[in-house]
């Protein structure tokens, strides 16, 4: 284990400290948490100014301070002004938002945005109302009374929020896609940075071809790990802080959690298959066509989920998320969708943890025969011929 | 004590070694020579474990030879490989703590090596902006860092400019006066011949001749050289013996009988020079090989 940890230690240090790593894990993080804030900050202003001068100005003050309160999300700040005068120089010089003149005039910048005008609409109603029905002959106070309504009850239908899960899954599938696509690419091009270089002599003459192999899959496992945690976390808490977390339907946090246990068992399928597949090459530009299995499947699993993200509840998802590789994006898929009891996550967990271990057995199999050959590309049967 | 015993191995229907056996005791000063292909990187590879022998045996003091028994070998392979975006100190460090160091002690050893290798000024260097020559100098000190019990060495002065010959041949000798077994395989035969104190000869994955020069001297046929000035033409053809003309006053005369052929001489013409002629390891090796 000793040897292990050394190798692991070695990528993490010599990677992680590397100018690349750290300014691509400060970007990502500094780029999400600014996406979670940035819908509050730029969000329709939560303060609206407006200036009232002339006739109904109290009257007016009043209900519209009575209207703004049936809205969540922005406040409306009166002000009386001297006069006509007056409000089109504060409008003028965007001190405010809108002013009412007389009750009768309107007078805005460039119109008032519909938020504001609902509620100023509904002012002036209400004050034109009361004071017309008053010229009438009614009782004011009864008026008053009359004129006083209860809000509207919200009743919300269950089920509702699937389309914004469903976009969350789809989301998360995409963000898991392109941080094992980064991570298992770098353990290719270790494997054969050795093999080219040839240090892989040295190295196998004092460490087993398993420590090699997985010391490089936990070391950039780790750093993988923590290029998709970090942001996350900055995510969640930047969320937290700026209240757009409280948006999101409820039990989300947790599912991202889960979806971060997925990634590993993902992780150490894929890397473990791409490095035994690196090691039958010695050149770096012959990686990428020799881990084409690998990525031909990393991407049919990823295009699969794509699709069924958008249909959490079928038949196709629930099956496919017990079928390794398709669980790692299938299974949080069905998390984030709430439609995946706890025994059934762990039972498709248990079953990609063994394809893991079979990925990894295999894996090692084929690095240590084809580690220590140089020269053109090595054939994966003949690897398999050696056996017999 | 290393000891190889028997190795045979295939690569396909080609047989690498056919049975290849060697000794390399304490203080001992191995140098393995033969042709390219011969088989010298093969039995090296098996010896470090890198490569698994078909049949045969590699025994270390009188044991079957284990990882935990290999971890204190120092290995130089002829394939020349560092980490080219490391540093060269934190690289020599890791090589150390691979072999079993403390990161303390690997970290002075390491910085030890480079100053005494003449790289002091360059531990924070990447080994990619080293010279060729200065990369094998970090070579030298990666297969040395954790003061190994055992040198394997795959051609370690290939490639090296007469200064670095120097100083890898001293660095070899100080490590063999310590009492450590060095084994290691060259092309350069005179500087074979002095620094080693036995030499094996492989050819075709088989040793054909082993032990000290001397013993090796001792095994092949004696030889006469002989220069005569003026000699009567035709003179060696009466001599009951392999002749080789060398030049027009020079012959090779394949003969212990020393004085019968100085008769001969005498008679031929005025002899300028007359010896047994000690035949280089060069000589030797092709005659082995032949």
């Amino acid at each position: 284990m000793k040897g292990l940890w050394l190798v692991a230690r070695r990528e993490i240090v010599t990677r992680g400290t590397s100018k690349s790593y750290l300014i691509g894990l400060a970007a990502s993080t500094i780029l999400i948490a600014a996406l979670v804030v940035l819908p509050s900050l730029l969000d329709s202003e939560s303060e609206y100014r407006v200036a009232l001068t002339g006739t109904d100005s109290a009257e007016m003050e009043a209900a519209i301070t009575g209207a703004e309160q049936g809205f969540e999300g922005f406040t409306v700040v009166v002000e009386q002004v001297d006069d006509a005068e007056a409000a089109r120089a504060v409008v003028t010089a965007g001190d405010v938002d809108a002013a009412v003149i007389d009750n009768e005039t309107l007078l805005s910048e460039s119109g008032v945005s519909s938020d504001l005008g609902l509620v100023l609409d509904a002012a002036h109603q209400q004050v034109m109302a009361q004071r017309q029905l008053a010229d009438a002959g009614y009782d004011p106070e009864a008026v008053s009374a009359a004129l006083t309504v209860e809000p509207f009850q919200q009743e919300r239908l269950e089920g509702s929020d699937m389309g914004a899960r469903s976009a969350i899954g789809y989301i998360l599938v995409l963000v898991m896609f392109f941080m094992l696509m980064m991570p298992v690419m770098y353990v290719a091009m270790g494997v054969v940075e050795e093999k080219s270089s040839r240090i892989v002599e040295i190295l196998l003459s004092s460490l087993k071809t398993w420590q090699l192999l997985g010391g490089k899959i936990v070391g950039l496992g780790v750093l993988g790990f923590l290029n998709l945690a970090v942001p996350l976390a900055a995510a969640i808490a930047a969320g937290s802080i700026g209240g757009t977390l409280g948006l999101l339907p409820p039990g989300i946090a947790p599912t991202v959690v889960t979806a971060l246990g997925w990634w590993v068992l993902g992780f150490a399928f894929y890397a473990a298959f791409a490095g035994s597949l690196a090691s039958l090459v010695s050149r770096q530009e012959d990686v990428s066509s020799a881990i084409g299995p690998m990525t031909m499947l990393l991407i049919a699993t990823y295009v699969v989920a794509t699709v069924y993200a958008w249909d959490p509840t079928a038949t196709v998802t629930k099956v496919l998320s017990f079928i390794p590789p398709f669980s790692v994006f299938m299974m949080p898929v069905r998390d984030i969708a709430g439609d995946a009891p706890v025994w059934q996550q762990l039972v498709s967990a248990g079953t990609m943890a063994l394809a893991v271990v079979g990925m990894l057995t295999l894996g090692a199999t084929i690095y240590k025969r084809s580690v220590m050959r140089t020269g053109s590309k090595i054939k994966l049967t003949e690897v398999f011929r050696k056996a017999a | 004590m290393l000891e190889v015993k028997d190795l045979h191995k295939r690569f396909g229907d080609k047989v690498a070694l056919d049975g290849v056996s060697l000794t390399v005791e304490p203080g001992d000063m191995f140098g393995f020579v033969g042709a390219n292909g011969a088989g010298k990187t093969t039995t090296m590879r098996i010896a470090m474990g890198v490569l698994e022998t078909d049949t045969g045996d590699v025994l270390w003091k009188g044991d079957k030879l284990t990882s935990s028994g290999r971890a204190g070998f120092g290995y130089m392979p002829e394939e020349r490989g560092l980490y080219p975006k490391m540093k060269i100190a934190a690289q020599i460090a890791y090589f150390g703590e691979l072999h079993g160091m403390r990161p303390t002690d690997a970290k002075r050893a390491a910085g030890e090596w480079l100053d005494r290798l003449g790289l002091a000024d360059r531990h924070n260097d990447f080994v990619q902006d080293l010279s060729l020559g200065n990369q094998q100098r970090v070579q030298l000190a990666v297969a040395l860092v954790h003061d190994p019990t055992m040198l394997v060495l795959d051609e370690p002065f290939s490639g090296l400019d007469p200064i670095a010959v120097d100083t890898m041949a001293s660095v070899l000798q100080d490590r063999s006066a310590a009492g450590v077994p060095v084994i290691f395989s060259s092309h350069q035969l005179e500087l074979v011949e002095r620094l080693c104190n036995t030499v094996g000869i492989i050819s075709d994955g088989k040793i054909v001749a082993a032990g000290s020069v001397k013993q090796l001297r001792a095994g092949t046929a004696r030889r006469l050289r002989v220069r005569i000035v003026d000699a009567t033409p035709g003179w060696e053809t009466n001599l009951q013996a392999p002749v080789t003309t060398v030049a027009d006053d020079e012959w090779l005369i394949e003969s212990d009988d020393d004085r019968t052929v100085l008769q001969a001489a005498t008679a031929a013409g005025r002899v300028v020079q007359f010896g047994f002629d000690e035949p280089s390891l060069a000589e030797i090796f092709r005659e082995a090989s032949a």
